[in-house]
Parts: structure tokens; sequence; C-alpha cells
């Protein structure tokens, strides 16, 4: 395959409402490649999980407007007839949400769930599709599975619904994994055994996986490659590491900053960010961070920056000075 | 009945505990039939016992009526009116010397069938409309909305005295009237159903797994909305039991001779001073076919709520 597997372009969604128009994802764009891991982080309201479900065509238009281009594995999923959008969910892309004991249908069998799901996409006997079902379930460490599998979800764990979920988006071997929030809903030490479990799972298969969150923390943990989302847009893209290290978005130096590390030398008080999140409501004119920004100039407040490589940096940021502010000092948001 | 529908009996409240020690070890073994459990687990609820027991019970009469039944149902013998119980008569003989054992069990074929048919064939119909009407959405569910509405707008009895007073009386219209109207109520209840059960996450993760909307519908959005709707149908099959008894006892259903419980009270009705027994037989049969159908319901929506279990 050339070129990635999945590549947005100025994506954009809008709900019209009687007080105007929410623009909740705002031209953004980005691409993931095929087994990469990408974390797509950002406060809430900034548009990470109405992309997600516009890229997967789970939104309802009407009322939602969604135009730009998603082009997944050398097609354009928008433009898509609805019939074979349907053969590509779940058999391609598959989804897993936030609160995985909801997302179950409550009078069905967890394994029977797992069974249909293979059943829509595959041309195999209800008796197969059972078998492969108790199969992912061990793949995903739910123990004793052929006795699990028959069980409700109401009787689960939130860790043991997620489990499901993932054997669930798993079983048609997808080529992407969209994970909305995963483990929001999970305690720390579930979560860390959940997304253990993601990357080798996906590891194993070369899935390439969407990690959508806003725990920066869970992201050094899994990501290879991070977007910044604000507003509805993509303020900084870059490796794990070059985020981490050097971060040029002062949005992002903001997130760095309003994260507790236990590892830290000096005592240190935390610096939240500011301000409230804009509101998709009213997209405030030039930077939309500009509000927030303590490095606010002129120029900010008139034009919208884009999201390019500045000449003093090495990755992608959509603030008109990256590279020429002064860093933060005291924390890993300073420069090596 | 109606009002005890949202609480779960002690008996099946009971039930969780025995259910628990009677499946513990069996890792690895597939238990993949929740619906070979689902009787059991009936079983076990004392008042769905009760229920499923006066139905199969009243059923198996009416069906084995020919084999059981002592005499013709319509064999008169003047002779021999209002006899009281005997070896001959078990229940004794009505107005016209008819074998009152054999004609109850002969209208308990009408009565109960035609009740249970109409019941269900109202609900196959209410619940197809109901979930194409909340499924679909848009221009789809406005129109049929707007039909169901016109239709509840009328008293049920009088859109089946209106098609009984246009076709005649009888059995055969009498039911086609109620096909005709009965089915508006479920529709507007499973669309109400559905319409929730379409808003949870479990539906878009299903249809995040690329199931297509048949499959939605059938797998998960109906699972979801039958435990009222099987409520409901056994509620309905009781009224509709006590309807089909009242219009015949009007005169509209069941033509004499043939015996049908409704009937038979109005038969009956004329020789209330002589022999208040034939009037209290089909009065007993009619109350207690129509609790068993409620308690069945009750029961039954117990076994079907998982998390109930």
């Amino acid at each position: 395959m050339t070129g990635p597997l999945l590549e947005v372009r100025d994506l954009t969604v809008a709900f019209p409402t009687p007080a105007g128009l929410i623009r909740a994802v705002n031209s953004m764009s980005f691409s993931a490649s095929a087994g990469e891991r990408v974390g797509i982080v950002g406060e809430s309201g900034a548009g990470k999980s109405v992309a997600a479900l516009a890229i997967m065509r789970l939104l309802p238009t009407p009322p939602a407007r969604v135009s730009g281009r998603v082009t997944f594995d050398g097609t354009d999923l928008l433009g898509l007839p609805a019939g074979r959008m349907r053969r590509v969910r779940g058999a391609r892309i598959a989804m897993i949400f936030q609160d995985p004991v909801t997302c179950l249908s409550p009078r069905l069998p967890v394994g029977e769930q797992i069974a249909e799901a293979i059943r829509a996409h595959r041309d195999v006997t209800r008796r197969a599709a059972r078998d492969r079902a108790t199969q992912l379930l061990g793949d995903v460490g739910v123990p004793a599975p052929g006795r699990w599998a028959a069980e409700y979800p109401h009787r689960l764990s939130g860790g043991m619904a997620q489990r499901v979920m993932i054997a669930m988006a798993l079983s048609c071997e997808p080529d992407l994994l969209i994970a909305d929030e995963p483990t929001t809903a999970l305690d720390v030490t579930i979560e860390a055994q959940i997304i253990d479990l993601l990357i080798a799972l996906t590891e194993e298969r070369g899935t390439a996986v969407m990690l959508i969150t806003h725990d920066l923390a869970l992201l050094a943990r899994f990501a290879e490659r991070i977007l910044v989302t604000y507003a509805g847009g993509i303020v900084e893209q870059g490796p794990v590491t070059t985020i981490y290290d050097h971060p040029t978005h002062p949005y992002t130096w903001g997130l760095l900053q309003s994260v507790t590390r236990v590892d830290e030398q000096r005592r240190r008080r935390l610096s939240p960010i500011q301000g409230v999140p804009v509101s998709a409501r009213a997209i405030p004119p030039g930077c939309p961070f500009h509000p927030r920004c303590p490095h606010a100039r002129d120029l900010c407040r008139q034009q919208v920056p884009h999201l390019t490589v500045h000449a003093a940096d090495d990755h992608p940021s959509a603030c008109h000075f990256a590279g020429e502010l002064p860093r933060p000092v005291g924390r890993r948001g300073d420069g090596p | 009945m109606s009002d005890r529908a949202g609480i779960p009996t002690s008996a099946a409240r009971d039930l969780t505990g025995s259910h628990e020690r009677g499946r513990t070890d069996l890792a690895g073994a597939a238990l993949w039939a929740p619906k070979r459990r689902l009787l059991c687990q009936l079983v076990r609820d004392r008042t769905a016992l009760l229920g499923l027991v006066i139905v199969m019970v009243l059923g198996a009469l009416a069906l084995l009526a020919p084999w059981i039944a002592p005499h013709d149902p319509t064999a008169q013998d003047v002779l021999d009116r209002f006899a009281l119980p005997s070896a001959a008569h078990p229940l004794g003989t009505d107005h016209l010397g008819r074998d009152e054992f054999s004609r109850l069990l002969y209208g308990g074929r009408v009565s109960l069938l035609t009740s249970l048919a109409l019941g269900t064939g109202i609900l196959l119909i209410g619940t197809a409309v109901g979930t194409l009407a909340g499924f679909a959405g848009g221009k789809v569910d406005g129109l049929v909305m707007r039909v169901v509405d016109v239709l509840l707008a009328f008293p049920n009895l009088l859109l089946v005295l209106v098609v009984v007073g246009a076709l005649g009386p009888g059995m055969a219209n009498l039911a086609a009237a109620f096909l005709a109207a009965g089915w508006v109520s479920y529709a507007r209840i499973v669309r109400g159903l559905v319409l929730a059960a379409k808003q949870q996450p479990y539906i878009e993760a299903a249809r995040a797994l690329g199931l297509g909307p048949l499959r939605v519908a059938v797998r998960h959005l109906l699972p979801n909305v039958v435990a009222p709707v099987v409520v409901l149908w056994t509620l309905r099959t009781g009224q509709l039991l006590l309807a089909l008894a009242a219009l015949s006892f009007l005169g509209l259903g069941v033509q004499p001779p043939t015996p049908e419980w409704g009937a038979m009270l109005n038969e009956a009705r004329d020789a209330l001073a002589r022999a208040p027994r034939l009037m209290v037989y089909p009065g007993v049969l009619i109350t207690v076919a129509a609790l068993g159908f409620n308690l069945l319901g009750d029961g039954l929506r117990d076994v079907l709520d998982p998390r109930l279990r």
C-alpha cells in the first residue's frame, strides 16, 4: 500500500442550531499509517470524538453537516454508499467507546454479540462464529472464556466489558481501530491492563490504532505519534518524544504543565491553562487559543495560524510564533 | 394485575440464589443456549408457574375436547333439562339438556384459541409496524403514526361494532375486526420503546461494527423491547378473551348452538334463578383463564429481563 492508511483532509463537522452553527470539528487534517499508534489528545469539546464518529460515518446527517475528505486505503469514505460503508465498519475500521458496559446489548450473552459481529462480515456458520468468539475472549484475557461467553453484560465489570468490546472490535481483523476514551470509565490499574492489552493485540495483528483521550500520561505509554487538538482543529503534531520534550505550541505546553508528575525533583505548583476551552459556538477570530495564550500578540488575534513546520523546528505546529517563544522553565516542557 | 407490572415478584428474586448454585463449575463448557434456560426459570418462578399451569391445562382441555368430552356439545335432551351433576353429566345439563361439561370444553376451544391466536396476530402486526416506524423514523414514522392516531381516536369496541355491523355477526368477522383495530396500541407502544432503545450506546456500537439495519433491529433492538411487549401480549390476550366473551354474550360473536363461554353465560342468564351454577361455570373459567394469562405475563417479564434474574 502506498501513502497513509487513513488520510483526513479539512474535515469539518457542523451542527446547525437555533443559536447558530456549531462547528465541532474545524478543518481538521491528519493521517495515520498502517500499524501506527496515533494518540489524539485535547480537552472536552475539542471535537475529538465527533471527528471519529464522522470518519466512521456514524453521525446522523442531517443534522450534522460533514465536509472535507476522508481517504481510507485509497477509498473516499465520505462519498461511499451506505451499504459499502457498512462493509468498512467493523471489518476494516472498528471502534470502541468510552463506557463499555452500556455499549453491550443488555439482552444478548456477550459471546453471542461477538459472534454477531463476526457473522456481519464473514460468511461462517453460527457454530464457527461462536467458537471464534470464545477464542477471541481468551485472546483478550478473559478467564474461562467459554463460561463468560454465555454471561450477560450486566454481570461484567467495566474492565471485563472493555475486554469484550476489544474482542468484538478485533473480531474481523480491522486495519484501523479507533478507541474513543476506552479507559476513562475504568480505574487506573485496569486502565494500564487495557492499554497494554491494546498494544499487544494490535502489534501482533499490525492494526493501526487511533486513541482518543484527554490523558497525556496515557499517551506517553501508548502512542507513537501525538495529535494535539484544540477547538476542532489540530494545533500540533509529532512523534511522542518530540511532543513531550520540545513542544512548540503554547497549548501543548499548557497541557503538559497541568499534569502532575511523581518523578519531579522540585516541588512545583501545577499551572493550569487559564480560562475555559473555547465554545464551538463562537470560535474567536485569529488563533482559537489566543484568549487563553500568555504569549498572544496582535497577529494572533487577526490571522488564523496553519499547521506548518516552522523554520526553527522539526514538527508541524499551528502557532505563528512556534520556535520563537521563550519556553516555560522547570519541567519537561523545556527544550533539550 | 397490571399495577404489578413494574415490580419483580419475590419468587423471581428467590430464583437468583438457586440459579447461582446450579451453575458453578462449568468453566470451559460453552453455555450457549439462553432459550433453553428460559423454561427452567419460568418453572422456578411460582407465580409464573401457576399462570403457565392454568394456561396449559385450559389449553390442553380445549385442544383435546373432541376426545375427552363425554357428549356431543350440541346434542339436546329436552327431557333432561337442568340436570344436576351426575355420572353421566359431570356438571349437569343446561336449559336444552345439553351436557354442560362438554359444552365448556368445546367453548374453551373457541374462547381460548381464538383469543390466543388474535392476541398473537395483533402482537406480530403491531410490533412489526411499531419497529418499522420507530427504526426508520422520518416520513415513514410520520405516516404510520398518523394512521395509528386516527385509529386510536376511536374506542376499540366501537371499531369492532362498526365492522361487525357492516359484515354481520359471527366469529370470523369478529376476529377480523379485532385484528384490524387491535394492532394500533401495540404499534404505538413498540415505537416508543424502539425510539428509546435506539438512543442507547449499544445500538451505535452495533452500527460501528458494521451490522446492517435489519440485524441491528432484530438482534439488538427487538430483544430490548420484547419484555414489555410480552407482558402486553398476555394482558391483551386476557382482555381479548373477555371482549370476545362479552360480544358473544351480546350475541355478536359466536352464534348458537356453537358453545362459547360468553355465549353460554348469555344463555344461562334466562335461567339464573333456577340454575345459577350454569352462569358460575363459564364465569369462573373466563376469570381463571384471564388470570392465568396475566400471571404468565408477569412471570415472563421477570424471566426475559436478565437483570432481574
